[in-house]
Formats: structure tokens, sequence, C-alpha cells
């Protein structure tokens, strides 16, 4: 049976890694090494990260509703959401890059605040429930997450290279910021969230309490 | 306080350190996470890496990414002049995501490390080691280079409908840094703590004899 730093008084800094030991009604302890503060558990976790996911969740409506980007070339003048970008895409028949984009773009995301809210929720409610896959889709969120920002960078290129006075510009939509927002209050939320405390559910249930 | 201990991150559990060979990695018994590894590599090569970081992204921002042309009229743009050109065209917002993810941080990512590594190369620590380290763990998961990458070929191969469009200098930059930047986040920030706790600030007796990590 693996035993827990917590249970042998000792917390690891999650700064610089060093094991130390605390007490448990320790307050204010910081680290020897690096003077960051010393928790058994990030403080707060749950709250900070369902706080950051919600928000996450709020934007990614209007990220995904709103225009990412208005094209204007000679008489033709279209807008594009996330959406109607990789359709064009696919209809110009880049299906490789549409598919990428849709992932990063569409799927990432919402699999990213899916994922997390699950997390959550069964860590909060202390279940025991498939720990190792849990723990495994807890390391797939944080190593994807980053990846959503792809549309926002394209964006953001598009709007500088296409200034062409004759043929057209390229101008950036609010879709395109709320987008950067729910990928950037995604990334906090699982930042937030303290794996540990899923498999402290472990430990309480095989202590037998 | 037993040092050779080391706790896993993701589910607290404890665990021995023991001797790897060469590039192995160490995973946590109850949950996999990855706990330590010897794939350092030795100080000389991680100096020489962060340096090339820096020489590839002083190329990446000098030069222009791509050019694009469309009826004789030309344009071309460097990641800063993208990202200065955003902000002024009314989107500040994503344009301080995109300059801070690919400018501002990268460069600090690069330049703390050579604060860090270059004094811890040559036996002692620098000054200010505590703050850098805090900062370069920070730093870590706002760096997107890679991201840019595979957002710049969308770009391209978006216009290429359009007019004709070259990929320039700055962009096989960023992607030689990219690379770059990858292998030096694979770096444990771990094992330089370790090693900056076993040297003093200026040390010059070390330094003297030679002392290698």
């Amino acid at each position: 049976m693996t035993v827990t730093a917590r249970e042998l008084g000792l917390a690891p800094c999650h700064a610089c890694g060093r094991v130390s030991k605390l007490d448990a009604d320790a307050h204010d302890a910081h680290c020897q090494r690096c003077g960051a503060p010393l928790h058994f558990r990030k403080p707060d976790s749950l709250a900070r990260s369902w706080a950051l996911l919600a928000a996450a969740a709020a934007l990614y409506f209007p990220a995904n509703l709103l225009p990412i980007m208005y094209t204007s070339q000679l008489f033709k003048n279209r807008e594009d959401t996330i959406m109607s970008g990789v359709i064009a895409l696919w209809q110009a028949g880049s299906w490789d890059l549409s598919l990428i984009v849709f992932i990063a773009s569409m799927v990432v995301p919402a699999l990213k605040i899916i994922v997390l809210a699950v997390l959550l929720f069964t860590t909060q409610r202390g279940s025991d429930w498939r720990l190792p896959e849990r723990a495994r889709l807890y390391r797939m969120i944080e190593n994807i997450g980053h990846w959503s920002m792809l549309d926002i960078f394209v964006v953001v290129l598009l709007v500088s290279l296409v200034q062409l006075k004759f043929y057209g510009e390229v101008q950036a939509g609010a879709g395109a910021v709320a987008f950067g927002l729910v990928v950037i209050l995604t990334m906090l939320a699982s930042m937030s969230f303290d794996p540990r405390l899923m498999w402290d559910s472990q430990t309480r249930h095989n202590s037998g309490s | 306080m037993d040092h050779t201990l080391i706790v896993c991150e993701e589910c607290d559990a404890v665990h021995r350190r023991a001797a790897l060979p060469r590039n192995a990695r160490a995973h946590c018994e109850r949950c996999g996470a990855e706990l330590y590894s010897n794939r350092r590599g030795s100080l000389d090569a991680l100096l020489a890496l962060t340096l090339t970081g820096l020489i590839l992204f002083i190329m990446a921002n000098a030069y222009p990414l791509v050019s694009i042309e469309l009826g004789g009229e030309r344009s071309d743009t460097t990641l800063v002049g993208a990202v200065l050109h955003t902000s002024s065209s009314g989107m500040l917002p994503l344009a301080v995501m995109a300059g801070a993810s690919l400018f501002l941080l990268p460069f600090l990512q690069i330049v703390i490390g050579l604060y860090v590594l270059t004094p811890l190369r040559f036996g002692y620590r620098p000054a200010y080691f505590i703050p850098a380290m805090h900062a370069l763990r920070l730093l870590r998961p706002w760096c997107m280079v890679e991201v840019f990458l595979l957002g710049a070929l969308v770009a391209i191969v978006k216009l290429a409908g359009m007019a004709k469009i070259e990929p320039n200098v700055g962009l096989w930059a960023f992607g030689a840094l990219s690379l770059v930047l990858t292998a030096l986040s694979a770096l444990d920030l771990h094992e330089i703590w370790d090693l900056g706790t076993d040297m003093d600030t200026n040390d010059t007796s070390r330094a003297a004899a030679g002392t290698r990590a």
C-alpha cells in the first residue's frame, strides 16, 4: 500500500520540489529552500477551479457565436466564426487543416471544459471511481490546453498581412478575444486543480474512514 | 529529514529516489506521473541550447515571417509588426495575448534561463537565483511558439488561394526556436534547484577548481 506524504507529515514544495516536514495545523509555512508557501494541498483548489471553469464555459458561447474575423475582399465581405472558418477551409480543399483547426479550436476547449467538470465533480464527491484513468485525463488536458490558441494566432497573422489597399483587409472580431479568454481561463482552471485531492478519496477509503 | 525522498506531485505518494540509467525516467507507482529523469544532459549542452535559442529568437523577430503579394501590392510582417498592427486596429486584448505568449514570455524564458545557467556552469549560483527560478516555472505554460507555427501554416494556406505567399527567414527561425524551446521545457527545474542549492553564490574557489555538474 503506498504511503502518502500527508500521512507522514511531509509536504513537497510545489515550486522547487523539496520535501519538508509540515505540521497539520501550520498556517504560514514556507519552503526553506525557495520561500514558496507550503501546503499539504492547494488551498481552495476546488472552489477556484470551479470558478475559473464556470467563467470559461460562459465565454465559450460568445467565442463560438461571435465572429472572430471580418474579411473584405473587393466587393465581397464576410464574417467568420470559428466554425465557418473550419468549413471554409474544408470547402477550399484543405481538409487536413480544416480538421486540425476544428480539433484545436472546437473540440479541445469543449473537451477540456467537460473533462475538468468531471474531474472536479468526482473529486468533490470523494469518489475513487477509475482513479488511474482520471489521472491520465488530467495529464492529457494539461498538455493539450494551449493548442487552442491556434485560431487566435491565425487571426493575428491574417489581420496584419491582409492590409492591401485595393484587394482587401481583414479585421479581428470580438469572438477572438472571447476565445483567447476561454483558453486562458481553462488553463488557469486546470492549474488550480490539485490532482492529489482525487487520490485522497482512495486513501480515505483504504483507511476505512 | 531524509533527502532521498521524493513525493509525487499528482497523487502525493512517497517514493525513494533511485539512480537511473541515462535517459531513463522514473514514474509514480500509483498514478503514473513522471517523478524525475536522467535526461538533463550537461550544463554545457543546456547553456549552448539556450544561447542558440537567443540567436534564433533575434533572427525570428528581425526578419519577416511571410511575404504576400497580390496584384503588384506587397506586404510582409514580422511578429512584432503583426502584434502592433493588431493592437492599432482596435484589438488590444488579442495583441496582448499574442505578444505575451509569442514574444515577451519566450524572450524572458531564454534570458532568465541564461541568467541562471551561466553562473551554474561556472560553479556558482547567481544572486537572484530564487526569483529567477520561480519566474521560469511560471513562464513555462504560457509560451506558445509551437502553436504559432501551426497557426502560421494555417494562415499561409488560407491566403495561398488568393495571393502569392512566401514564408520568409523569420518563419524558419521560429520553427527552429520552437524546437529549442520544447527541448528546454523538457528540463526538470527541480534538478536545477538541486544543483543551485549545492552551490554557493560566487564561490570563486569552486570555479577555479573547474567543478562541473
